[in-house]
């Protein structure tokens, strides 16, 4: 569905993201990790287009995303979630969900009529994201954690095909953990996942597979067992 | 010794019609540029020279034609097709680095000014009054072509305070105000967003070009008076705010109005700037501090 061949992006001398192969296969959720530094959050900005590659091509359904803008892109069908929470702040719930929410063509209706209704949508998504009590709350009034489930759910209400989760459970407690798992446990199937996440846990829980990245290269792609027992995984990662 | 003209009800109501329409003129200029200024950031110092435009463009056609509404319609398409050429051209390249933006505007606004200068020379230009009869309004004979401009300049207020609050492109532009790379990662086209947002201040600078023809005489510097109380404007009614710049609009109008009937037009812009300063050392953010298309 989304592959991801001979990615790389240099600044200056520095290599950050070093020649990596990804490939994400449709419904699957795939792990991304690797420790800080290993080139993460820069794979994930070079698929949305947010930064551009050195070099390597980066295909979804069959066409290549290299150059499009972040725009573009998620009107494609690729959506992302943030490491830091992205909201407009004097912002409703209800009006982020809006605003996410959009038609698959544009048309001069669908762009001067806010009264379209999208409330089954935004009510859907909303539950999804254990938000439906706080559709007409200012967003700068949530707490931290239902900041993070706000950020999940914009991207739902994309309705992308692809959705890349930058470690959605920063800043979390336990309990506001499990249930980000939860959510991404009910969205197994509807949609391919990659998920970039420090806690091991979670990851281990959730994905199919996970790619590990060390120093902006593939260490290695397998299944979440097979990763975990991985003697080179252990060395540069958990740290044995 | 000057003496201060009695104010009856009757001429109270005239000048209070005059400030009204004249404070609906500043108006459009001056949304237009905090449009500009709120979304993308950019002091558009070229904003008066397409309100000259504006103006000129319908004097040229209403030479050639004798129609002022042709003429109307012809200049604000043609200086709005302008703007969006010079959005996409060039400053489009040069939003991220605000003192090219400032420069490059004010480069372009010298280079219209003395263009129409070199064309028309220093001289101001008339234009007739297209509706010259007048009508009674709440007792008092007046002018049919000023009431149109306030009707006008109310029709665009409702008109882009829909646009902004109603709407899902004024949704868009707010979120592109706010946070572009997070409208952007949501599929809002914001570099669209921009365009449209300084296409349609050109616009309204044209239609403020072509309305105030009528009313003032023209001359090659008109665009930098009006933009000077544009500025005032958008700064003391809040950086950004649409509603700010009605309502300070509409305030400067009336002082302007009523102003004139007791100090010179220059000493009336002078009061009008010591004031703006002194609120602004008391209020520095303005009436609406922030931009508010969506509350």
């Amino acid at each position: 569905m989304l592959t991801v061949e001979g990615l790389t992006k240099r600044f200056d001398s520095v290599v950050a993201v070093d020649d990596v192969d990804l490939e994400l296969r449709e419904g699957e959720i795939h792990g991304l990790i690797g420790p800080n530094g290993a080139g993460k959050t820069t794979t994930v900005n070079l698929i949305t287009g947010e930064l551009s590659p050195t070099s390597g091509t980066i295909e979804f359904d069959g066409s290549d995303l290299v150059g499009l803008s972040p725009s573009s892109i998620a009107r494609r069908g690729i959506g992302r979630s943030f490491q830091v929470v992205q909201y407009f702040p004097d912002m409703t719930v209800r009006k982020h969900l809006h605003l996410a929410v959009r038609e698959s063509t544009r048309t001069v209706r669908s762009v001067l009529d806010r009264g379209a209704d999208y409330s089954d949508e935004i009510q859907e998504v909303a539950e999804t994201a254990r938000l439906e009590d706080e559709l007409d709350t200012i967003a700068k009034n949530l707490p931290h954690g239902q900041k993070r489930f706000l950020d999940i759910a914009m991207v739902l209400a994309m309705d992308s095909k692809v959705i890349l989760f930058d470690e959605p459970a920063a800043g979390l407690n336990e309990s506001e953990t499990n249930e980000v798992r939860e959510i991404l446990e009910d969205l197994r199937g509807d949609y391919t996942i990659l998920i970039v996440e420090h806690d091991i846990d979670l990851v281990r829980a959730i994905s199919d597979r996970i790619t590990v990245l060390h120093n902006g290269a593939v260490l290695t792609t397998d299944t979440p067992d097979n990763v975990v027992e991985n003697t080179q995984v252990r060395e540069v990662y958990l740290g044995e | 010794m000057y003496e201060i003209p009695l104010i009856t009800a009757d001429n109270f109501i005239t000048y209070a019609l005059n400030g009204l329409s004249r404070g609906m003129i500043i108006f459009l200029v001056a949304s237009g540029l905090s449009l500009i200024f709120g979304l993308i950031g950019l002091i558009n110092f070229a904003h008066g020279s397409m309100l000259a435009l504006g103006g000129y463009g319908t004097y040229i056609v209403i030479q050639a034609t004798g129609n002022f509404w042709l003429g109307l319609i012809v200049s604000v398409v043609l200086v709005t097709l302008l703007g969006f050429a010079l959005e996409r051209k060039l400053l489009y390249w040069i939003y991220d680095e605000p003192l090219l933006g400032f420069l490059g505007t004010f480069g372009i606004g010298l280079v219209i000014e003395e263009a129409i200068a070199v064309y028309f020379g220093s001289r101001s230009y008339t234009v007739s009054s297209p509706l010259p009869e007048s009508v009674q309004v709440l007792g008092v004979s007046y002018p049919s072509y000023r009431l149109f401009v306030i009707l006008v300049g109310a029709l665009v207020a409702l008109g882009i305070g829909a646009l902004l609050t109603k709407t899902r492109l004024g949704l868009e532009i707010h979120a592109t105000a706010n946070r572009q790379s997070t409208a952007e990662i949501l599929g809002v086209d914001t570099a669209r967003i921009y365009t449209i947002t300084f296409v349609l201040g050109t616009g309204l600078a044209a239609l403020a070009g072509a309305l105030t023809a009528p009313i003032t005489s023209m001359y090659p510097t008109i665009g930098l008076d009006y933009i000077t109380m544009a500025f005032l404007v958008i700064i003391v009614g809040g950086m950004g705010s649409f509603k700010g710049s009605l309502v300070v609009s509409l305030i400067v109008g009336q002082i302007i109005a009523f102003g004139w009937l007791v100090l010179a037009p220059t000493y009336v812009r002078i009061l009008i700037f010591a004031a703006a300063m002194v609120f602004i050392l008391y209020k520095p953010r303005g009436f609406f501090g922030k931009p508010e298309v969506h509350e």
